[in-house]
């Protein structure tokens, strides 16, 4: 596929999964990895912005002998992520008015 | 690459970033290959540190955008008392100011924006400001050379008039005593094909050193950029 998921598209991924449950860096990356094709190393940039824009809380459990930092979606993200879906909505819906020819609002 | 060489890479790359980015950064990425299932292909999967060092500079200097909003004070503050225990809080720089809009939390005061992007450009290539150093002294070393030769140049072409004057003063002299007239104007016909001859051979010198530097310089930078250039590809 040559449509990437970039900036506030992949913000939207990363939320909607972490709204479905806590999860840890590997698992967050693989879960948005089966449907999107992002490069590892583009996680962890989107998970420190979501972190600075308050959307995304961490917290530490042990797990096997070290730290294993969940990321948890706050009342922030889950605002964003009602913002985002809307958008993503609206933008689906205009991309579609243009491919059938119809007027984009 | 191994693991640790990974994460010794990506600290290294980081390195002019404030100490809480860089453990949150390395301990994200520790801990992503420690939970990974086949760590070796996770490691082959992120590629080179240089690619996710680039991206989280990127990252936070974009971030430090000046946007209207209301935390510039409450980051500068944490900013200033982290750094010395970047553990548990080190992955929210921005997580002490007060409950934002997420919308309006990206703002950050224009000094740091600066301050972010000049740590960007000096995270990015490892070697950067030794590299600076370096070619700061091989070019004094150069520029000391040339000053050399262009001081044995003058001095030799200073010979010629002061050969001339010689001559003309002992042809004037040699009416009151010819022997020491002749004599004078002797030294200066050979003071002036002498200082002829160094300054022939300086300047054959001088073309001859500027051609080497110059060659020394183009095969250093080739030879720095196609490195530079596999590196890119390996």
């Amino acid at each position: 596929m040559t449509i990437n998921a970039t900036g506030a598209l992949l913000d939207l991924c990363v939320l909607a999964v972490v709204s479905r449950g806590d999860a840890y860096g590997y698992a967050l990356t693989q879960g948005v990895k089966r449907t999107l094709d992002v490069s590892e190393s583009t996680m962890y940039p989107v998970m420190r912005r979501l972190q600075t824009q308050q959307c995304l809380e961490t917290y530490d459990t042990p797990h096997e002998g070290r730290n294993r930092r969940y990321y948890r979606l706050t009342e922030t993200g889950r605002r964003m992520l009602g913002e985002l879906r809307e958008d993503w909505g609206e933008f689906k819906r205009r991309v579609d008015d243009v491919l059938d020819g119809g007027d984009a609002a | 690459m191994t693991r640790q060489e990974y994460l010794d890479k990506l600290r290294r790359l980081l390195r002019a970033l404030p100490p809480d980015e860089i453990d949150a950064a390395v301990s994200f990425y520790e801990e992503y290959l420690d939970d990974a299932e086949d760590e070796a292909e996770a490691l082959a999967a992120l590629g080179h540190p240089r690619e996710a060092a680039g991206r989280i500079a990127a990252e936070i200097v974009a971030g430090a955008g000046p946007e209207p909003g209301a935390e510039a004070v409450a980051v500068a503050g944490t900013d200033a008392e982290t750094p010395g225990d970047g553990e548990a809080e080190a992955g929210t720089p921005g997580g002490q100011a007060d409950d934002a809009d997420a919308g309006t939390a990206k703002k950050r005061g224009f000094a740091r924006t600066v301050s972010m992007v000049i740590l960007a450009v000096f995270a990015l290539p490892v070697g950067l400001p030794v590299a600076a150093a370096i070619a700061a002294a091989a070019l004094a070393v150069i520029v000391s050379i040339l000053a050399v030769i262009a001081a044995a140049g003058a001095a030799a072409a200073a010979m010629m008039p002061g050969g001339l004057v010689c001559v003309i003063l002992g042809a004037a002299a040699m009416t009151q005593n010819f022997a020491l007239g002749l004599a004078a104007l002797g030294t200066g016909l050979a003071g002036i094909g002498v200082g002829w001859l160094l300054l022939r051979a300086i300047v054959w010198l001088w073309k001859k050193s500027v051609r080497a530097i110059s060659r020394f310089i183009g095969k250093t930078v080739l030879r720095r950029t196609e490195r530079g250039r596999n590196r890119e590809q390996s």
